[in-house]
This record gives structure tokens, C-alpha cells and sequence, in this order.
């Protein structure tokens, strides 16, 4: 795992490289970056880099000492990880037990924190003397998205690695790596914002059924509308999915968005890519104009959910009004 | 790998490993026992990162053979599973053997288990320590040390340092020294070593010293003690214990014992024990463990206790030997409990400086053992 796997953040990886090159290691470092950027994954190749057999300022992923750090074996490196909502200070205790042992001249000893802005103040500030007291050999490396989060203190005791903002393009690219389907992706992500509430988004067993059904629900309503009605009535109300009406209506949204955008000619834009085929045959039946109120409507209707209307009541009305015009 | 052993030579061995295991490590493969098939015996090693243990099993003793290996190798199997199976297989001998990805399997007479292993390539290395600058002293020896001593650290983790045992040598004398602060105990012996050893400040901690003293046996067996820039290492006939030294300059206790005393009394050692023991019952309020003592020549040693919800006790215990001023003295019965209780003479000599002094204890002819505690400040 070298640290040309992540794209996008050559500034970050120059930086420490410098410092690995020139053997000037800092004790304490804070990777920042929103979330997605993959800081504790860069966490640990910079100390695979220190340990690493093969290069000095690089990790090989090879070597037994890499390995060692990627399987969490590495007896000097210590990952604190928590899976609660804050990081205690019983936590940070233990690393200061762990830090009384003698080490020997050449030894390094590396901790890393992730998520180091879910320290309590008391944690922060008992972290605080490691920062200020660096004892040789020792390094930490804090991970954040929220760096305001962060003592001041402690900020101005480490050193800074801001990590790049990933571009949507590479948050697809490494959504679809993870194995998810191209238009659904697109779809997640025009839903929600950053990788890691898409990727929760793409992960639920509801979101591509739900955006099936939407479809189907929309060809339905070309066809047969009183059809359409009771098809909503057996696949949403009366099923699990019913918990999801609103982010039906943003779905409903999304995809009267792409007639507009067939309508007007600018196909590249689509989301609904699989659909494109019938998109083109249907974009006609209505004008622009009835294309974008079916739009406003979608939205309007998923406002009246949070006005408390019944999910059913709602659904109902919308797909009336998208018939009746 | 594949080798076939008794299993109870196997269990005891696992049984010592195991004391290195920790239940807290994040570090998966330290939850493991790593497991070495050799031409010279098999090889058990566990480890926290602070305490290590390697433990040598030969494949034969005077009398029988123990282990066969049929193929050389290596595993890290999972302790706690291993520990409690091993205690549990049926049959007499057991049967070891690696197979591809560490699947390691275990059959003891129709038992056969299949147990996941990890890669022993990834366990951590033993310190390599450089063996010239040996220490030899008698298990039985380093036992009585450790016992007379280690009572005395301290508990509380803000001051790292006095958690540990401190060791020192100086031409031929061993010191182990421990204190909380409240409370003091050395121990000096005369060891057989070169004489050009000499270490100082070297300070293990009062649990590794616990999980040690745990493997040493009542026999007088030899101990080799050799110390490295951050380990120590004990070697015990085929137990390897090493433990990481703490880090930080140990106080310098050497003034503390006071060189002159106002009074000296030699008492019985069990009868003492038992008048404050007796007296401790009624001084646990407030967990303050405050007791009384006033000597003086005619009277004897008095001991009394009081609580306000309870009552109090007084005791009189004759001295065999008094000298010098009367004394009116409050400390802590548990201090002085722990210290009686460790003591190795019938009689004991308590000498006193003042009702604001330290209480020094030692066994009546003995100087190599001596305790301290620090007193009350009473109205």
C-alpha cells in the first residue's frame, strides 16, 4: 500500500515524505480532511512508511513489517479506535501507561488516533502533556474531519496534514470500486452529500428497490393510472418501503429532472441512464412546462410529510395530480 | 509443522506462556501462543509487549521421551482456546500439526480439532539481549526479595515510576527497593557475579514482578538475571521471562533511613502481629487504618484503637529489649501488617526518631531487610 494509491493528495504526501526523507519526524501529526478523504488509511501507510524494510520514504505493502502494521500486529504501533461516541480518558490513559515503558535508542512507538475530535475535553487535555513533552521516538498521529473540534492546544502542538477535498468524480470512481452499481451511485450521490453518507445510502436493502419501484410506478402511471394506484398501494404503503416516502419524492424529483434535461437536449446529464430508452419514447407526451410542475410537485409533496400529512394521503394526491394534470 | 507430546508436559508450559497474555491488547496476534517445533525441542512464546515468555520444551528428559517432531515449524494459535483445551483433551499425548493458511489441527485419542492460526511471521521478535553481563542468584533467593519487597509499591499510575520494584548492583550486593511514598522496603543480598556487573535505577514493574514471582519455584534452582538497555530478562531452566524496564529516575532513597534512632525495641514478632492486627478491627473508618503505640520502659508496648461507632482497644505486649526515650507514635496498621506479615524472624527491632519520623523495622539480626513507615500526624 504506497502512498500513490491516493489520488488527489499530492500536497499531503509530499510533506511527509520530505519529513521521512530527511529524518525530521514531528511527535505528533493531525490528518484533516472531510469525510471520505482517507486519512486513517493514510495514517497507516505513514507509519508503514517509517517501519517499512524496503524504502524510507515510501511503504512497500510487502515487507513483514508492512504487513505486520496492515494486519494491526505491530507491537510498537498502537490504533485507538472508537467505536463509542466520544474517546474517554481512560483511553488516553492507557496510551500514557504504555508510554512509561523504557524504549530502546533506535525504537519508535506510534499511536494513532482516529477520529481524534471525539476526545472529551478531559481526554484532550490529558493528551495534552504527551504533546507538550514529546518524549523522543514517540509519535502520534491524530486523524479528524472536524478540525475545528479540535483543542487549540492540541492544534498548535502537532503538525498540520490537510487532506484534499475529493472531487465527486473520484468519490463515483471509489464508490464503484467498492463494487456498487454505476446508476445508483450517480443517484446516492445527488441524494445525499459526501462518500459516506452515499456509501450508507447505497449499503441500506431498501434504496435500489425503492428506486425500482419508483420507475415503475412512474411507467404505471403512462399506462394505467387507476392500475398505478393500487400497484403504489402493494409495493409501498402495505411494504417496508413505506418508511421511505419521502426519499421517494426526491427520487420522483430526480428523475422528472432528466425528462427536462432530455427535453432540452442535454443527455449526458442524466442520471437515470438504464431508463434512457423509454425516457426518449415518453418525454413527448408532456410539455416542458407540465415536466417541471410534476418536478415542483414531487418536492412540494415531500414538504407536506414534514407538515405531518400522512405518507399514504400524500402519495396518493401526488400520483392523482400527476395523472389529472 | 506436526509433532506429537505428552499432554500435561504440554499444558504445565502452556500454563507459564499464558501469565503473558494480556485480555486487553488491541494487537490480535498477541492474543496468541506461538507455537516452534524445533530439532532441539518446541517453543512456546506469549507476549503483552511488556512482559515476554518463552517457554522450552526438550524433546526428552533423563528418564523419557516427551515430544516427537515429525516436521519442523511454526504457529500462532489463539491462548485462551489453547490453554483451556489442552487442559481438557483426553488422551495422554497429543498430536499437533500445521497445515496450509495455519489451519493447525489437534487430536488427543478420538479428539480432533481444528483450530485457525495466524502467521508466526508476524509475531513480534524476542529482544535479542546480549548475554555477557550475567547475574546468578537462587530462585528460592529472588523469591524472598521479591515477596519482602514488593508489598511496598505504589498503586497509582500518576507516578509511574514507584509502581516498580527498583534493582541495583554494586560489587556483589543486589538491592531491591520499593516505596509509595508512605512506605519504604529494601532488601539487599550478596550474589555471585562478576564483580565488574554493576546496574543501577533499573525499575520493573510491581506486576511483571507478581506474574514472575508466580513462575519461580520454592527450589533453589539458579536464576540467571541479565539486563538490557530496556528489558530485563530472567532466565529460569527453560522458562525465558523478560519484562520492559520502566522508563524515568527512580528517587533517591538512600537518605530516607535514618542512620541514628532515639529508641529501640525488640519485641516478639507474632505477638505484635496479632495485637494490631486485633486493634486494625476497630480502625477502619474512614479507611484512615489508624492505630496508637505508645512504649515506654515500664509499661511495655501499648496498642490502642478507637472508633466512634464502635468502641476501642487497648493491648499490652512486653518487650524483650528497650533502650532510650518514650514513645508516642500513630501510623497505619496496614502498613504494618504488610510488613510483619513478610518478615522472615521471630523477633523483630522497631527503632523510632520521633513521633514525626519514619518507624524503621528490621529483623532483630538481620540488616539486609529494612522497612519504613512513615507515621501519622495525630492531635
Amino acid at each position: 500500500m504506497p502512498f500513490d494509491q491516493f489520488i488527489g493528495q499530492g500536497n499531503a504526501i509530499t510533506m511527509l515524505r520530505r519529513s521521512l526523507q530527511q529524518d525530521m519526524l514531528s511527535h505528533a501529526y493531525l490528518f484533516s480532511g472531510v469525510p471520505g478523504t482517507p486519512k486513517d488509511d493514510m495514517a497507516i501507510v505513514f507509519a508503514q512508511a517509517m517501519f517499512c524494510l524496503l524504502h524510507d520514504d515510501d511503504a512497500c505493502g510487502e515487507c513483514m513489517e508492512c504487513k505486520k502494521i496492515e494486519h494491526g500486529n505491530h507491537a510498537n504501533i498502537n490504533i485507538l479506535k472508537s467505536d463509542t461516541s466520544s474517546i474517554k480518558i481512560d483511553e488516553i490513559r492507557d496510551i500514557k501507561q504504555k508510554l512509561e515503558l523504557k524504549l530502546s535508542e533506535s525504537e519508535k512507538k506510534v499511536f494513532i488516533i482516529t477520529d481524534a475530535d471525539k476526545m472529551t475535553t478531559p481526554a484532550a487535555n490529558s493528551m495534552l502533556k504527551f504533546l507538550e513533552e514529546p518524549a523522543s521516538g514517540i509519535i502520534f498521529i491524530l486523524t479528524t474531519s472536524n478540525m475545528k473540534s479540535i483543542l487549540p492546544t492540541i492544534r498548535s502542538r502537532s503538525q498540520w496534514v490537510p487532506l484534499a477535498v475529493m472531487s465527486n468524480i473520484t468519490v463515483r470512481d471509489t464508490l464503484v470500486k467498492e463494487g456498487f452499481s454505476v446508476v445508483l451511485v450517480n443517484t446516492a450521490l445527488k441524494m445525499t452529500a459526501g462518500i459516506d453518507s452515499a456509501r450508507n445510502l447505497l449499503q441500506t436493502n431498501w434504496f435500489a428497490e425503492l428506486r425500482t419501484v419508483m420507475i415503475q410506478l412512474v411507467k404505471e402511471c403512462f399506462k394505467n393510472p387507476i392500475a398505478a394506484s393500487i400497484y403504489a398501494q402493494q409495493k409501498i404503503i402495505k411494504s417496508t418501503l413505506s418508511e421511505y416516502i419521502d426519499s421517494m419524492f426526491d427520487l420522483f424529483a430526480l428523475f422528472f429532472k432528466d425528462f427536462i434535461y432530455l427535453g432540452g437536449g442535454k443527455e449526458t446529464h442524466i442520471l437515470f441512464e438504464d431508463e434512457k430508452q423509454w425516457m426518449l419514447e415518453h418525454v413527448h407526451k408532456h410539455t416542458m412546462e407540465r415536466w417541471m410542475e410534476l418536478m415542483h410537485l414531487a418536492l412540494e409533496s415531500k414538504k407536506r410529510l414534514r407538515y405531518n400529512v400522512s405518507p399514504q394521503l400524500a402519495l396518493e394526491k401526488f400520483l392523482f395530480n400527476m395523472k389529472g394534470g | 509443522m506436526k509433532f506429537t507430546i505428552n499432554t500435561s508436559t504440554l499444558n504445565h508450559h502452556i500454563q507459564h506462556a499464558a501469565k503473558a497474555i494480556s485480555n486487553r491488547t488491541t494487537i490480535p496476534i498477541l492474543t496468541g501462543i506461538k507455537m516452534e517445533a524445533t530439532n532441539v525441542g518446541i517453543y512456546l512464546t506469549a507476549s503483552d509487549t511488556n512482559i515476554s515468555i518463552q517457554t522450552h520444551i526438550p524433546l526428552e528428559d533423563e528418564e523419557h521421551v516427551i515430544a516427537e517432531i515429525t516436521a519442523t515449524g511454526s504457529v500462532v494459535l489463539p491462548a485462551k482456546l489453547l490453554t483451556e483445551l489442552i487442559r481438557k483433551l483426553p488422551n495422554k499425548q497429543v498430536e499437533v500439526e500445521v497445515k496450509d493458511n495455519f489451519q493447525t489441527m489437534i487430536r488427543s485419542g478420538q479428539t480432533e480439532v481444528e483450530i485457525n492460526g495466524l502467521d508466526p511471521e508476524e509475531y513480534p521478535l524476542l529482544p535479542s539481549i546480549n548475554e555477557n553481563n550475567t547475574l546468578v542468584i537462587s530462585s528460592d533467593i529472588l523469591k524472598l526479595m521479591i515477596k519482602e519487597t514488593i508489598f511496598s509499591v505504589s498503586h497509582d499510575e500518576s507516578a509511574a515510576i514507584l509502581t516498580g520494584v527498583m534493582f541495583s548492583l554494586d560489587h556483589g550486593k543486589l538491592t531491591f527497593t520499593a516505596t509509595d511514598r508512605h512506605r519504604l522496603a529494601l532488601k539487599e543480598m550478596h550474589v555471585e557475579s562478576a564483580a565488574d556487573i554493576t546496574f543501577k535505577n533499573i525499575v520493573v514493574s510491581g506486576k511483571n514482578l507478581n506474574e514472575l514471582y508466580k513462575i519461580l519455584s520454592e527450589q533453589s534452582e539458579a536464576i540467571h538475571i541479565i539486563v538490557s538497555d530496556n528489558q530485563i530478562l530472567f532466565k529460569i531452566n527453560n522458562i525465558l521471562f523478560y519484562s520492559r524496564i520502566l522508563d524515568g529516575v527512580y528517587p533517591d532513597t538512600t537518605r530516607i533511613i535514618p542512620a541514628q534512632s532515639k529508641t529501640d525495641v525488640i519485641v516478639n514478632k507474632q505477638k505484635l502481629l496479632q495485637a494490631i492486627d486485633r486493634a486494625s478491627l476497630l480502625s477502619r473508618e474512614q479507611n484512615t487504618n489508624i492505630v496508637k503505640m505508645t512504649v515506654d520502659e515500664n509499661n511495655g508496648i501499648s496498642i490502642s484503637s478507637s472508633s466512634s461507632t464502635f468502641g476501642k482497644i487497648n493491648e499490652e505486649i512486653k518487650m524483650d529489649e528497650f533502650s532510650g526515650d518514650e514513645v508516642n507514635i500513630s501510623f497505619n496498621s496496614k502498613y504494618m501488617l504488610d510488613v510483619l506479615k513478610v518478615l522472615d524472624a521471630e523477633q523483630v527491632k522497631i527503632k523510632f526518631t520521633g513521633a514525626m519520623s519514619p518507624i524503621l523495622i528490621t529483623p532483630e539480626d538481620d540488616n539486609e531487610c529494612v522497612f519504613l513507615i512513615l507515621p501519622y500526624r495525630t492531635g
